[in-house]
């Protein structure tokens, strides 16, 4: 279990995160929304060891995260953040290959893996491609593979147990969002715990097992889709109309209403 | 099917594709290394050579490969390796192709430290033991360049993130500064420290003796292995220092690690041959054109080209217009300038946004 345990963050006069508890479960997946600067990516950098709390505690599997270094975190956890970038022409397959290298296992196991990463994120067909000359979306999908390879590398590692991912779909036509969401399922069917922020509230009902819904810094709903998509919490926290409705499927759909 | 191996094919290729050129820079370096030992104003055919490490020659070769040119081509090979390698390690770290030991002020710092000791070191120098004597040089280059390298870093360092406009700038800077101060001590410099001065700022392999080729080398060779396994880290750093912090990197040991062992090999190398320009530049871009971004194949490329373009600049400078040697640093900034220029091109063209 990743916990968050009465934690806060303060930065100068600015309280950015407060009074949150947040436990991510192994198997689950857990979509983080709320509005700009509600405190979405701050949480995820928490549970990354990115930032340290100023107040309150983060504890991996029951140990306190300071205790792990860098390279026991990698093994652990792989993080996916909002733009990533690299800054040097890599192949597809060496980007993914630099994931696959956090965790120590056998060389002979490596290109299958970097392989399954590849063909999950459907980047196979770039793998001799330079990463410089893909688009916006080819590259957000390079380095979901890398993210999962790392996640898998971690698990024959002894690890892999959680995935945190910063709005993975946001570069993405509507395919590859569902691809790359499958992919999420997929990794919690798994065992891995998954950590993903969406501002995309369809996707999160339609993928997510539990919704986070944060406002200004604190959480103010804790659920399942249809416990947290409520018309009247939603237009609260985004001070927009909402309407919602359950489609035949089974799926919520949810509706900003708009108004000129 | 067909998608899939053609990537497992391909998952062998890089080492093969990059086995090439890395061969091709070794017997480049290991060429002007024996041009090296050839040529000067005595010319020795590669037989005399070859007599000479089986102690068949005569004293007067014997002496001018041992005594003059060996200890010459062997500094030359530590200074390339090093600079290149620091070059390497720098521009990785720092995520940006124009950081250079010599642009960043790491240079700067060393040749500041040996003037200090060229000038002002006569009351330190007669307190030590005799066997230590030849090390206080070296070590106050290492010092100044290890100063200036941690000046900078902690300058450009905000808010936990090391900007790289600020860094160089700050390079700059510093660079002027010790400059200055490098001119204020050779203002109060007597005629023999003045010649000492002269001589070593000018830069070149000529000053080389077993002694002094052997500290930098052992210096560098240190440094050198400390670089080279920081492979893997410099290539998680070009995902950006979050990222690889998340993919196992811990940062800021990286950091202090590139810049520590750049330093020791910056610093033992300009002690010994002076202020050489440039090739921390320009070697490990001609390594990456050539073997792709991966720093395990980077390093070794970008270092043995290091040695070669040092050892071919030694010999164009001692070659040119005997027997004046002018010094060697006119001949790699005559390389690195224009070469300086075509990489601000190349790089503002790719920043600027195309259809």
């Amino acid at each position: 279990m990743l916990e968050l345990q009465g934690v806060g963050l303060r930065r100068g006069a600015r309280e950015i995160l407060r009074g949150v508890d947040l436990t991510l479960r192994p198997g689950e997946v857990m979509a983080v929304c709320g509005p700009n600067g509600a405190g979405k990516s701050t949480i995820l950098s928490l549970m990354a060891g990115d930032l340290k709390p100023t107040a309150g505690s983060v504890a991996l599997d029951g140990r306190p995260l300071q205790s792990l270094d860098a390279a026991g975190l990698a093994v652990q956890r792989a993080v996916l953040e909002q733009s990533p970038q690299v800054s040097a022409p890599f192949l597809v397959e060496e980007l993914v290959g630099l994931g696959a290298s956090c965790a120590p296992i056998a060389v002979e196991d490596t290109a299958p893996l970097v392989r399954q990463a590849m063909q999950t994120a459907e980047v196979l067909h770039l793998a001799q491609a330079r990463t410089d000359r893909l688009s916006g979306g080819e590259g957000a999908r390079a380095h979901l593979a890398r993210v999962l390879a790392q996640n898998a590398a971690g698990r024959m590692g002894g690890g892999g147990k959680y995935l945190l991912l910063d709005e993975p779909t946001a570069s993405l036509d509507l395919s590859h969002q569902i691809a790359a969401m499958r992919c999420v399922r997929a990794a919690a069917a798994s065992g891995c715990g998954v950590l993903t922020v969406l501002h995309d509230l369809n996707l999160a009902a339609a993928f997510a097992d539990r919704i986070v819904l944060l406002s200004a810094g604190a959480i103010v709903a804790d659920g399942t889709p249809a416990e947290v998509f409520r018309e009247s919490v939603l237009s609260e926290v985004f001070g927009v109309a909402f309407h919602v409705v359950r489609e035949p499927e089974g799926n919520l759909r949810i509706a900003p209403v708009y108004r000129h | 099917m067909t998608m899939a191996s053609a990537a497992s094919v391909g998952s062998r290729n890089p080492l093969l594709r990059a086995g090439l050129p890395i061969a091709a820079f070794a017997v480049l370096a290991i060429g002007f290394a024996l041009a090296g030992l050839a040529f000067g104003p005595v010319r020795l055919d590669l037989a005399q050579i070859l007599a000479v490490f089986s102690g068949e020659a005569d004293p007067t070769t014997q002496a001018i490969l041992t005594q003059i040119r060996a200890p010459r081509v062997l500094l030359g090979v530590a200074v390339g390796a090093g600079l290149a390698l620091s070059g390497v390690a720098l521009q990785g770290i720092l995520r940006n192709p124009l950081a250079d030991p010599g642009l960043i002020g790491v240079t700067g710092g060393a040749a500041l430290g040996a003037v200090l000791v060229i000038v002002l070191g006569a009351a330190v120098l007669s307190n030590l033991p005799e066997g230590l004597r030849p090390y206080l040089l070296p070590f106050a280059a290492f010092c100044g360049a290890l100063a200036v390298t941690a000046f900078i870093f902690a300058f450009a360092r905000q808010a936990g993130m090391t900007s790289v406009t600020t860094l160089i700038l700050a390079g700059v800077a510093v660079n002027a500064i010790s400059g200055a101060a490098i001119g204020a001590l050779v203002y109060i410099s007597d005629d023999q420290q003045l010649r000492d001065l002269t001589f070593w700022s000018m830069g070149g392999l000529g000053q080389a003796n077993w002694t002094s080729g052997f500290i930098a080398t052992l210096c560098i060779l240190f440094a050198g292995a400390g670089l080279l396994q920081m492979a893997r880290a410099l290539d998680l750093f070009q995902l950006g220092e979050r990222a690889a912090y998340h993919s196992g990197v811990d940062v800021e040991r990286a950091k202090l690690k590139a810049a520590g062992w750049s330093a020791l090999a910056v610093g033992a190398g300009t002690a010994v041959a002076g202020p050489i320009g440039f090739i921390g530049l320009v070697a490990p871009h001609l390594a990456r054109l050539s073997v792709g971004p991966s720093h395990k194949l980077v390093a070794p490329a970008a270092a043995l080209i290091g040695v070669a373009l040092v050892l071919a600049a030694d010999l164009a400078v001692r070659t040119a217009v005997p027997p004046a040697e002018p010094p060697i640093g006119l001949a790699t900034s005559l390389i690195g300038g224009p070469f300086f220029l075509w990489l601000l091109l190349r790089y503002l063209r790719r920043s600027t946004p195309h259809a």
